[in-house]
C-alpha cells in the first residue's frame, strides 16, 4: 500500500492533541491491552449455536471477535465485564472439524490468540465425583464430554456397546492446553480389566485414542488422566462413540483438485478407503485435513499434503540400493511409499538434469505417520549426495541436492531406528528449489509471541511493526503492503533493499477513524520484474507457543497467515523524533532527542525503544522518559562499516494506561549515515607518574569541513587530564597535554580515544577517532641510580 | 510416658540412658549393653535365656595332627643372574591351623652347581634344571627349578625396578608425591600409573636436578629418600638398602627408559591363599610372584607394597610378614606395579576350647557359612523363635508386618515345614514384586529432574512402570540388564531407553553400569590407577569405550530422547589421547565389526553365566536384603582390598542364581530356608564379637519405606504421598523424587546415584525425635482410631493390648509384660488413654523400629 514516505510529521501534532483531549474524556471504558485467558467451553459441535464464555482481564469494551478459519461467527455478544464476556457462536454446518483460532477486539485492544474446537457431536459436561469405575459418569454414545481434571484426578466414563460395534474415544487434551496438560486415555471392561490405553500418538501428539470391537455386549468404561497425575483444571474434550479414528492415510497427497482414493489405516473394522477430491489451493505448502467418513465421523482429521507435483504410480520399492525401483520419471515428482516391516529400507530411481537444484523433502511424521524418517540421495554409482534425519527440529528429512551431471539418481527412505509397520507411510517430494518469501513480525519481548504483534493503532496516534522478510534463494528489493487496513489507517514503509531481511512499518491512524478492525494479510513484492522471485507469493505467518518446557523449548504451537489490525480508542500520549539536521557519521555518534507529548493529567513514565536500527549501528535497548518529563535523549552510534545512505526507523512507545500497556509510534523517521570528515591515530604514549606529556593524534583530512572543531580526549583514567584542543581542516594533529599526579594509576591504559564535534547547522557531527590507543603511566624513575639484583629464590622438594 | 519403659526405650538411646534404666532395677542389669539387646530381654523378658543359648564348651585336648605341607612358590624359574627366589613353607594341621615352618624344615638342592639356597632364597649359578627338596616333620615336598640365562646381568628397567621403589617406599602415594598437584614441587604419578610421565619428570622436568648422571650419588632423588638433604616425607630408606642399590644402579647406568618392548606385569600371585595363626605373635610369610607379558616370572616380594585391613588382629610388615595381634581376621593387600591382590588370614586364640556343635544345615547355605564359622571357632547361635522368624521374613522378603491372625495362625500351627509354607507363600505375593522393583528402582535412579526435559515425571513413571513390569512377570534379571544395555528407541514408547537418558555422561554412565552391574567402583580408575584395586586407566576408558557409540537425539517432545547406535564415535585416552578399543572390565579385548552395536556385546558379556561379577554382585545384593550386610560389603564396593567374607559361599550363590537361569526369587528362597537365615539374634559366648561371618542374625533398623508403611498399616492411618492413590504404599513410589519429611529422616534413597550407601540404615536422633514427638506416631495412632474402635466392640483391655501387641511387635505380650500393664487400669485411668499411651509405647519401642 503506502511504500513511499508520506512526510516526517504527518500533521501538526497540536491537532492529534487537541483530539486526544477530546476522545479521552469520552472513553471512561477505556481498557487497553486486552487479556484473553480462556474460553468456556472450550469447543462445540458443528451445525449448532454455542453460547462461551470468554474469560481474562480488560474485557468490559469487548466489541467483536476475529476468527481465523471460516465457519464460525459470532451471532452475538454480551454482558461485557472487565474479567469476562459472554458471545454466542453459530457453528456452520459444514464449519471445519478441529482447531479455530481467535481473538477478541476491544474499543481499545486487540487480544492475544486463543483456540476453539469444533466437533460432529454434542457435548456433555463432566460431572464429579467420577473418579472410580463404581461412579462412571454413564454417557450416551457419540457425544463429546467437556471435563476437567485436577490434581491425581481419574474421570470415569461409561458406555453400552454391542458385541463387535466399534468402540472408539479420541481426546482432546493437550490440543487445548495452555500449560503442560498430557492426557492419558484408558479402556477398560466393567469388571475392571483393561482393554487398551493411549498416551501419545504419532497423528494428535500427547492426545491419545482408541479404537476397537467391542468383545462383548454391555458396559464399557473409559478412564481420563494426566499422565503424571498433575492435573491442575485442565480442560479437556472427550469424544466417544462408534465412530471411525483410523490411525493413518494412503497416499500421502496430490496435486490441488486431484480426486484420490484415500485408504485409511488402523481402523478395528478393517481399512477402508474413500474418495477425496482435493481443494485447489493455489499455496505452495498445505495441509489438508481429511476427515475420516465411515459409519460415522471422525472428531479430528487426518493429514494430506496439497502439492503442485504429480504422485508417481504407486509401485513397490526395490530394498537395495542396486535394486532401486524405477519411477521413469525425471524430476520434479512425488511419491508415496509405506515402509511395512521391521527394517524396511525404500529405493526409488528417477532421472534428473545437470544442475537441476533439487529439494528432496519427506513428509511423514508432519502428517501424522509415526515413521522418522532417514533420506539418502545417492548418484547413479552409488556415491551419497546428501543425507538428513531431523531437519528443523522435526522427525521428517530434507536434503537439497545441485544435480552434477544428467543420469539416474536414487533416493532412499528409512526409519531411523530401523521401524516399519503397515502405518508408517510417507510421502517425498522432489521439486526443483523455488524461491520462497515468508513474512513474520519479530518477537518483542521474551517467552512472548504476542506483544506488539496485533497492529493496534490509537485514534490520531501511531503504531509501528518490524516486519521480516526471509528470501529463500533470491534477491532483490522488495515492496510490503498492508492490503485491507481498517478505514482511517495508513501504513508507511520504505522499499526494503535485497540487502536487508527486515523493514520498520508505522501504521498512522486519522484521529476520527472509526473503532473497527480485521484479519488482513501483510504482503511483499519484488519491486523488479527483471527478478529471480518477481512472481513469488509471500506468505506471512504468525507462531505462537502454547506450552515451553523450561520456558524456551517450544512444545506445542499453532500458526497463523493472518494479522489482526484495528483502530482503538485514543491514548494519552504521543510521541516522535526530532529528525537530525546532520549526518550520523561511520565511527561516529549523534544522540536523538525523542519527545513525548502528553495530555494533560498524564504523567506515566514511558519507555522507548529504537524500532529497529540498520546494520552497524547500535543504541540502547529502551529508555524511559520519566514520570511528568517529556523528552530523553537516545544515542546511536554506527560503526565504520555502517552503510552509508539515507534510512528510516521509528521509535515505539509503551506506557501504562488504565491497568494496560499502550503502544504508540514515532514518526517514521529519517537520518543519514555519512562518510567521516576525518580519520586519526595515537601513537603509543607513555607519562611518567607525576609528570606531564605531550600525546599527539596525527589527523587524516578527509572532507573539509567549517569552521573549527572541538577535539576531547576520552578514556583517560582516574587523576590524569588533559584539556580539549580546537583544530580545523587544516589541522594535522590534536596535541594533548596529558597531566598525570602522584595518584595516577601505573599500568597500560587501553581504550583512549579521541572525540571530535564538528559542528553543523547548530548540531554537533560526533567523530569517534583513534579508537582502542593506549596510554601508558610508568612509575617515577628512582631518584638514586643504581640497580637492584635480582634475588635467587631457593626451590625446596 | 512411663509405658515406655516396659517396652523398651526409643530407638536412639544414649550412654547415659542405659545407666539409667539400670539403676531403675530394670531386668537389664548385669547384662551386656548393647542398646539393642536390652530391648530383646525386656521385650522377651527372660534375660536368662541368655545362658541358656550358649553351647556347652568341651575340652579339646588332643595335639591336633600334621595334614598337609605346601611349598610356595611350586616351581621356581630363575631367569638371569640377578634373579632369584624365596621360598616358604607352610604346615597345615587338622584343625585347620596353619603355620609357617620355614625355618623349621630342611631343605635340599639337587645340583648345587646349577644354584645357590642360603636363607631361603635361590639364586642363579649356571644354566640348567634341578629340585629343591623340602623336608618338614616326614613330609617331602619336591619343586622343580629351572635355570636359564644365569651368567647374563638383565638391564635395570625403570618400571620393573625403579617405579615398584617409588610405590613400595611411598613416594607416589596421595599423601606425598603422587598427589594431582604432586608435593613440594614434585609430581609423580599415584602409584605408579603413568611410568612415561614419571621418567619425564625424573629426568627432564625442572632442567634434570633431580637426578645427577655425573655424580649419581649426588642425584636429588636419592639424597632426599636418604635424608642427606631435608626432605618433607622424611627418611624413606638408607645408604646401605637395596632401594638405593637399584636407585643408583639404574642412574649410573645413565637413567635409562625402558624400550617400548619391555614385558609388562599381567598377573600378581601372593601365597600362602590361607593362613591360620594360632594365639599371639604368630607369623606368616607371605610371598608375591609377578607374571610378566613374555612368559617369565619375578619373585617380588621384596618390591611390593603390603596393606591390611585390620591392623588390630593382623599387622602385616613392609616385607611381608603377617603377625596375629588379637583374634580376627584381616586382608592383606599386595601391589606391585599398578597391579594389587590379596589374601586372608585369620588369627584365633591359642588354645582355645571349642567344640563345634552339632547344628543341622538346611542347605548349601549353612553349609559354607558354618565351614568358616568352624574355621573361626564360632557356634553359630539358635535358631530364633516363630514370632521373630514371622516378623522377620514377613519384613524381609514383603516389607509388610504379618497381621495379628496370620501371627497367631503361625503360632498355632504344628507343622513341620510351617516355616518353609510361609517363605513360599509370601513369595507369591504381590508386596514382594512391590520391594525388589523399588530396589531395582533405587539402582537404576528413577527419579525425575528439576529440569523437566533431563528427566520428566512422565519418563520417571513410565521407566518405573516399564521396571515393575518386568519383574512381575519374572523376566529373568540378566534379560532385563540386557535390555537395559542395550536399550533403543525413543525413550517414551521404548522406556528402558531411560536408561541412557538418566545418565547422558558417558563416563559416568559406565561407572554406573560398573557399580550397579558389577559392585565395582571405578570412579578413580578415571584419573589415576586404582589405589586398593587391579584397575588401571586403560581398564577404565576401555570399558567407557563401550558406551562411546550411544547416540541421542531429542524426539519431538523435548521431555524425550531418542537413543540409538550411533555406529560411530571413540573414547580417547586422557594420557595417551589414543582412541581406546572396547575392552572388558577385567576381561578380554572383543573383536567388534565396525557398525556393530557395542553395548550388545558387552551386554552379552556382562550376562554370560561365566562372568565373574555379574551373578556375585546380584547374589550379593540379595543376600544384603535378608542379612542386612553383604558377603562383600558394601554391595557395591567388589575390589581386591574388600574381599568376600565367604567366598565359597557367594561363589556358590551366585552359581545357583546363574543355575536358577537368574530367576532370583528361587535364590531368595534358599537364603531364608536356609538356617542361617533363622539364627536367634542372641549372641553365645564365641559369636559375640562377629560381625562379619552371619553366626547370628544381625539387627537390622527397617528401612525407611517399609518403617511408615508398617507405621500406617499397624495404626490404620496410612499417609497420601504423592503421585499414590490414597492407601498407596512408600514402597510404590514410583518418582525418586518424592519424599515426605518422614523418608528423608529415615534415609530413603534420593536415587541420584546407584549407590548402596544411598539408603541409609543408620538410626540417628532426628528419627527418635521424629517418632517421640512428632507427627508420624501420636497423630496416627490418635486417626487411625484402633484402640477406640477395639473398644466399641467389646473388646477387653488385656485382649486389646494382645492385639496391639500382635500388631506392632508381632507377638503376644509376655506374662511378665501382662503383669506390670495391669497396674495402669487400676488407677481409675480411661482405658482407651492407657491403651493408646501403650500403643504409642509400643510404636517407640526398638523391637518395633528393628528387625531382628
Amino acid at each position: 500500500m503506502a511504500t513511499s514516505r508520506a512526510g516526517n510529521v504527518p500533521r501538526p501534532l497540536a491537532t492529534a492533541v487537541a483530539c486526544l483531549a477530546a476522545f479521552f474524556g469520552a472513553s471512561s471504558a477505556l481498557a487497553v491491552a486486552p487479556n484473553f485467558t480462556a474460553i468456556a467451553p472450550a469447543g462445540g459441535q458443528r451445525g449448532t449455536s454455542v453460547e462461551v464464555t470468554l474469560r481474562g482481564d480488560r474485557l468490559a469494551d469487548a466489541q467483536d471477535i476475529f476468527f481465523y478459519t471460516p465457519g464460525i461467527t459470532l451471532e452475538k455478544i454480551s454482558g461485557a465485564k472487565d474479567k469476562e464476556v459472554k458471545g454466542v457462536f453459530l457453528i456452520a454446518a459444514d464449519c471445519r472439524l478441529g482447531e479455530h483460532a481467535l481473538r477478541i477486539r476491544t474499543a481499545s485492544g486487540i487480544s492475544a490468540l486463543r483456540l476453539f474446537y469444533v466437533g460432529p457431536f454434542p457435548s456433555v459436561e463432566e460431572k464429579e465425583p467420577n473418579n472410580e469405575a463404581a461412579k462412571a459418569q454413564p454417557v450416551a454414545l457419540n457425544s463429546t464430554v467437556q471435563g476437567t481434571i485436577g490434581s491425581e484426578d481419574v474421570d470415569v466414563f461409561s458406555v453400552e456397546v454391542k458385541k463387535d460395534q466399534r468402540l472408539s474415544v479420541e481426546i482432546e487434551g493437550a490440543r487445548l492446553g495452555r500449560t503442560l496438560f498430557d492426557p492419558t486415555v484408558t479402556v477398560l471392561s466393567a469388571d475392571g480389566r483393561v482393554l487398551a490405553a493411549s498416551d501419545d500418538t504419532p497423528l494428535l501428539g500427547h492426545d491419545g485414542f482408541v479404537s476397537l470391537l467391542a468383545p462383548a455386549d454391555g458396559k464399557y468404561l473409559i478412564q481420563v488422566r494426566d499422565m503424571t497425575y498433575a492435573g491442575t483444571g485442565h480442560f479437556y474434550r472427550l469424544h466417544l462413540g462408534t465412530f471411525p479414528r483410523p490411525a493413518a492415510v494412503f497416499p500421502l497427497g496430490g496435486q490441488p483438485g486431484e480426486t484420490l482414493e484415500v485408504k485409511f489405516l488402523g481402523d478395528p473394522t478393517g481399512d477402508f478407503t474413500q474418495p477425496i477430491t482435493l481443494p485447489t489451493e493455489k499455496s505452495r505448502s498445505a495441509r489438508f485435513g481429511l476427515v475420516a467418513d465411515h459409519h460415522g465421523l471422525a472428531p479430528s482429521p487426518n493429514w494430506l499434503r496439497i502439492s503442485p507435483l504429480a504422485n508417481a504410480p504407486s509401485i513397490t520399492p526395490g530394498n537395495t540400493l542396486g535394486k532401486a525401483t524405477a519411477l521413469n520419471t525425471t524430476a520434479p515428482l512425488a511419491f508415496n511409499g509405506v515402509l511395512t516391516t521391521k527394517g524396511d529400507a525404500a529405493f526409488f530411481r528417477f532421472t534428473a538434469k545437470k544442475d537441476q537444484s533439487l529439494d528432496f523433502q519427506v513428509y511423514a511424521r508432519r502428517l501424522g505417520s509415526p515413521l522418522d524418517s532417514v533420506l539418502t540421495v545417492f548418484d547413479a554409482k552409488g556415491k551419497s549426495l546428501g543425507n538428513n534425519d531431523d531437519a528443523a527440529g522435526n522427525p521428517d528429512s530434507a536434503v537439497r541436492v545441485k544435480i552434477p551431471e544428467d543420469g539416474n539418481y536414487t533416493v532412499k527412505v528409512a526409519d531411523q531406528l530401523a521401524r516399519g509397520g503397515p502405518r508408517f507411510t510417507y510421502r517425498v517430494e522432489i521439486a526443483e528449489v523455488a524461491p520462497t518469501l515468508t513474512l513474520s513480525i519479530p518477537d518483542t519481548a521474551r517467552y512472548d509471541n504476542e506483544t506488539r504483534k496485533s497492529i493496534v493503532v490509537p485514534r490520531g496516534n501511531r503504531f509501528a511493526v518490524l516486519l521480516n522478510l526471509n528470501r529463500d534463494t533470491f534477491n532483490g528489493d522488495l515492496a510490503v503492503t498492508f492490503d485491507g487496513l481498517p478505514a482511517g489507517i495508513t501504513a508507511l514503509a520504505d522499499t526494503v533493499p535485497g540487502s536487508l531481511s527486515a523493514v520498520p512499518v508505522v501504521f498512522d491512524a486519522t484521529a476520527d477513524a472509526p473503532i473497527a478492525g480485521t484479519l488482513l494479510t501483510p504482503a511483499a513484492q519484488a519491486v523488479d520484474a527483471a527478478t529471480k522471485g518477481k512472481d513469488v507469493v509471500s506468505r506471512f505467518r504468525h507462531t505462537v507457543d502454547w506450552v515451553r518446557i523450561q520456558n524456551d523449548i517450544g512444545y506445542s504451537r499453532s500458526e497463523v497467515s493472518q494479522i489482526a489490525a484495528a483502530v482503538v480508542e485514543a491514548v494519552p500520549f504521543t510521541v516522535r523524533i526530532v529528525e537530525p539536521k546532520v549526518p550520523l557519521v561511520q565511527s561516529g555518534e549523534a544522540a536523538w532527542k525523542i519527545i513525548a507529548d502528553r495530555q494533560e493529567g498524564f504523567d506515566e513514565p514511558i519507555t522507548v525503544k529504537m524500532l529497529w536500527n540498520p546494520p552497524g549501528v547500535t543504541s540502547p535497548p529502551d529508555l524511559v522518559i520519566p514520570k511528568g518529563a517529556s523528552s530523553v535523549d537516545y544515542k546511536l552510534n554506527a560503526s565504520n562499516k555502517a552503510e552509508v545512505r539515507k534510512w528510516k526507523t521509528a521509535v515505539v512507545a509503551t506506557a501504562t494506561v488504565q491497568g494496560g500497556a499502550a503502544h504508540v509510534s514515532s514518526q517514521l523517521a529519517e537520518f543519514e549515515i555519512a562518510a567521516p570528515f576525518l580519520a586519526g591515530k595515537i601513537a603509543l604514549t607513555k607519562v611518567e607518574r607525576g609528570q606531564t606529556a605531550k600525546l599527539v593524534c596525527t589527523l587524516e583530512q578527509k572532507n573539509p569541513f567549517a569552521g573549527t572543531a572541538v577535539a576531547q580526549l576520552v578514556g583517560l583514567p582516574a587523576n590524569t587530564t588533559a584539556s580539549d584542543v580546537e583544530i580545523t581542516q587544516d589541522s594535522t594533529a590534536a596535541i594533548f597535554e596529558i597531566v598525570t599526579t602522584d595518584k595516577s594509576p601505573l599500568g597500560s591504559h587501553k581504550n583512549i580515544f579521541c572525540r571530535i564535534n564538528i559542528m553543523r547547522d547548530g548540531e554537533p557531527i560526533t567523530h569517534l577517532i583513534a579508537q582502542g590507543s593506549v596510554l601508558r603511566i610508568d612509575a617515577a624513575r628512582p631518584k638514586t641510580a643504581g640497580e637492584s639484583k635480582p634475588v635467587a629464590q631457593a626451590k625446596t622438594e | 510416658m512411663t509405658i515406655a519403659t516396659i517396652v523398651g526405650p526409643a530407638l536412639t538411646s544414649s550412654p547415659s540412658h542405659n545407666e539409667d534404666d539400670s539403676r531403675n532395677g530394670s531386668p537389664t542389669r548385669g547384662a551386656p549393653s548393647k542398646p539393642f539387646l536390652r530391648y530383646l530381654r525386656i521385650a522377651i523378658g527372660a534375660a536368662g535365656l541368655f545362658a541358656s543359648l550358649a553351647h556347652p564348651l568341651t575340652a579339646f585336648a588332643a595335639k591336633p595332627t600334621l595334614t598337609e605341607v605346601k611349598v610356595f612358590p611350586a616351581d621356581v624359574n630363575l631367569k638371569t643372574r640377578g634373579d632369584r627366589q624365596s621360598i616358604v613353607v607352610q604346615a597345615i594341621y587338622a584343625d585347620g591351623v596353619t603355620r609357617d615352618v620355614t625355618a623349621q624344615a630342611s631343605f635340599t638342592l639337587g645340583n648345587k652347581t646349577l644354584a645357590k639356597f642360603d636363607h631361603f632364597i635361590l639364586t642363579p649359578v649356571a644354566d640348567g634344571q634341578t629340585e629343591l627338596r623340602v623336608k618338614f616333620q616326614g613330609k617331602t615336598l619336591v619343586v622343580p627349578v629351572n635355570i636359564e640365562a644365569a651368567t647374563v646381568a638383565e638391564p635395570i628397567s625403570f618400571i620393573k625396578d625403579v617405579m615398584p621403589v617409588f610405590t613400595k617406599a611411598g613416594c607416589n602415594t596421595g599423601g606425598c608425591h603422587g598427589t594431582s598437584r604432586g608435593k613440594d614441587g614434585f609430581r609423580l604419578s599415584l602409584f605408579g600409573y603413568d611410568p612415561d610421565g614419571d621418567y619425564h619428570r625424573l629426568t627432564r622436568e625442572a632442567i634434570a636436578r633431580r637426578i645427577n648422571l655425573a655424580l649419581p650419588e649426588e642425584s636429588l632423588i636419592l639424597e632426599k629418600a636418604t635424608r642427606k638433604v631435608p626432605h618433607t616425607g622424611g627418611e624413606l630408606f638408607t645408604a646401605d638398602s637395596e632401594f638405593y642399590r637399584t636407585l643408583l644402579a639404574w642412574l649410573q647406568a645413565g637413567a635409562p627408559k625402558d624400550g617400548p618392548d619391555v614385558a609388562k606385569v599381567v598377573r600378581l600371585e601372593i601365597n600362602p591363599r590361607q593362613s591360620v595363626l594360632e594365639g599371639t605373635g604368630e607369623t606368616q610369610q607371605l610371598s608375591v610372584r609377578a607374571f610378566y607379558s613374555d612368559g617369565t616370572d619375578r619373585d617380588v616380594t621384596s618390591l611390593t607394597a603390603f596393606m591390611g585391613n585390620n591392623d588390630a588382629a593382623i599387622k602385616v610388615s613392609a616385607s611381608g610378614k603377617a603377625t596375629s595381634l588379637a583374634r580376627g581376621e584381616a586382608f592383606i593387600t599386595a601391589r606391585y606395579e599398578g597391579l594389587a591382590t590379596g589374601v586372608q588370614v585369620l588369627a584365633i586364640p591359642k588354645n582355645l576350647q571349642f567344640t563345634w556343635p552339632a547344628v543341622a544345615e538346611n542347605n548349601y547355605i549353612d553349609t559354607h557359612v558354618n565351614a568358616k564359622l568352624r574355621k573361626l571357632r564360632i557356634a553359630p547361635s539358635d535358631l530364633c523363635d516363630d514370632p521373630t522368624f514371622l516378623r522377620r521374613v514377613y519384613l524381609d522378603i514383603t516389607g509388610t508386618l504379618p497381621s495379628p491372625d496370620q501371627v497367631r495362625t503361625f503360632l498355632a500351627d504344628t507343622s513341620v515345614g510351617k516355616r518353609d509354607a510361609v517363605i513360599d507363600d509370601l513369595l507369591g505375593r504381590k508386596e514382594f514384586v512391590d520391594l525388589w522393583v523399588m530396589k531395582w528402582a533405587e539402582l537404576l535412579q528413577i527419579r525425575s529432574a528439576d529440569q523437566q526435559v533431563q528427566m520428566s515425571t512422565k519418563s520417571a513413571l513410565q521407566y518405573f512402570d516399564w521396571l515393575e513390569a518386568e519383574i512381575t512377570q519374572n523376566v529373568p534379571v540378566d534379560v532385563m540388564v540386557k535390555k537395559l544395555l542395550t536399550a533403543t528407541g525413543p525413550s517414551f514408547e521404548a522406556p528402558a531407553a531411560n536408561f541412557y537418558k538418566i545418565e547422558r555422561d558417558t563416563l559416568k554412565l559406565s561407572e554406573n553400569v560398573a557399580q550397579a552391574f558389577m559392585g565395582v567402583r571405578v570412579q578413580c580408575t578415571q584419573c589415576h590407577n586404582h589405589p586398593f584395586d587391579r584397575w588401571t586407566m586403560n581398564d577404565y576408558f576401555g570399558f567407557a569405550a563401550f558406551f562411546a557409540q550411544v547416540g541421542r537425539k531429542a524426539g519431538e517432545d523435548p521431555r524425550e530422547t531418542i537413543v540409538f547406535n550411533s555406529g560411530g564415535g571413540a573414547m580417547k585416552h586422557p594420557v595417551t589421547g589414543k582412541d581406546m578399543a572396547p575392552k572388558f572390565l577385567g576381561g578380554a579385548q572383543p573383536e567388534i565389526a565396525k557398525g556393530t552395536d557395542r553395548r550388545q556385546v558387552l551386554a552379552e558379556w556382562l550376562t554370560a553365566p561365566e562372568n565373574p561379577y555379574f551373578s556375585r554382585n546380584l547374589a550379593n545384593i540379595i543376600w544384603a536384603q535378608f542379612f542386612g550386610k553383604g558377603i562383600i560389603d558394601p554391595v557395591d564396593d567388589v575390589r581386591v582390598s574388600n574381599p568376600a567374607t565367604n567366598p565359597e559361599l557367594l561363589d556358590k550363590l551366585a552359581s545357583q542364581l546363574t543355575a536358577y537361569r537368574y530367576d532370583f526369587k528361587k535364590l531368595v528362597r534358599d537364603i531364608c530356608t536356609s538356617r542361617t537365615y533363622q539364627l536367634s539374634a542372641v549372641p553365645n559366648a564365641t559369636n559375640a564379637g562377629d560381625e562379619a561371618n552371619f553366626a547370628k542374625a544381625g539387627v537390622r533398623r527397617i528401612r525407611a519405606e517399609v518403617l511408615l508403611d508398617a507405621l500406617g498399616s499397624v495404626t490404620g492411618s496410612a499417609e497420601k504421598l504423592r503421585g499414590l492413590p490414597q492407601g498407596g504404599r512408600a514402597i510404590e513410589i514410583a518418582d525418586g523424587r518424592t519424599s515426605t519429611y518422614f523418608l528423608t529422616t529415615f534415609g530413603r534413597a534420593t536415587r541420584e546415584t546407584p549407590c548402596s550407601c544411598e539408603v541409609k540404615m543408620e538410626p540417628n536422633l532426628s528419627q527418635a525425635l521424629h517418632l517421640l514427638n512428632g507427627d508420624a506416631v501420636n497423630a496416627k495412632v490418635l486417626n487411625g482410631g484402633l484402640v477406640k474402635k477395639l473398644l466399641k466392640e467389646g473388646k477387653q483391655p488385656s485382649d486389646i493390648i494382645e492385639e496391639l501387641y500382635l500388631r506392632a511387635l508381632g507377638r503376644p505380650p509376655t506374662d511378665a509384660e501382662t503383669t506390670k500393664l495391669q497396674t495402669f487400669f487400676t488407677d481409675g485411668k480411661k482405658p482407651d488413654v492407657v491403651l493408646n499411651d501403650l500403643f504409642w509405647a509400643l510404636l517407640n519401642a526398638k523391637e518395633f523400629v528393628f528387625n531382628h
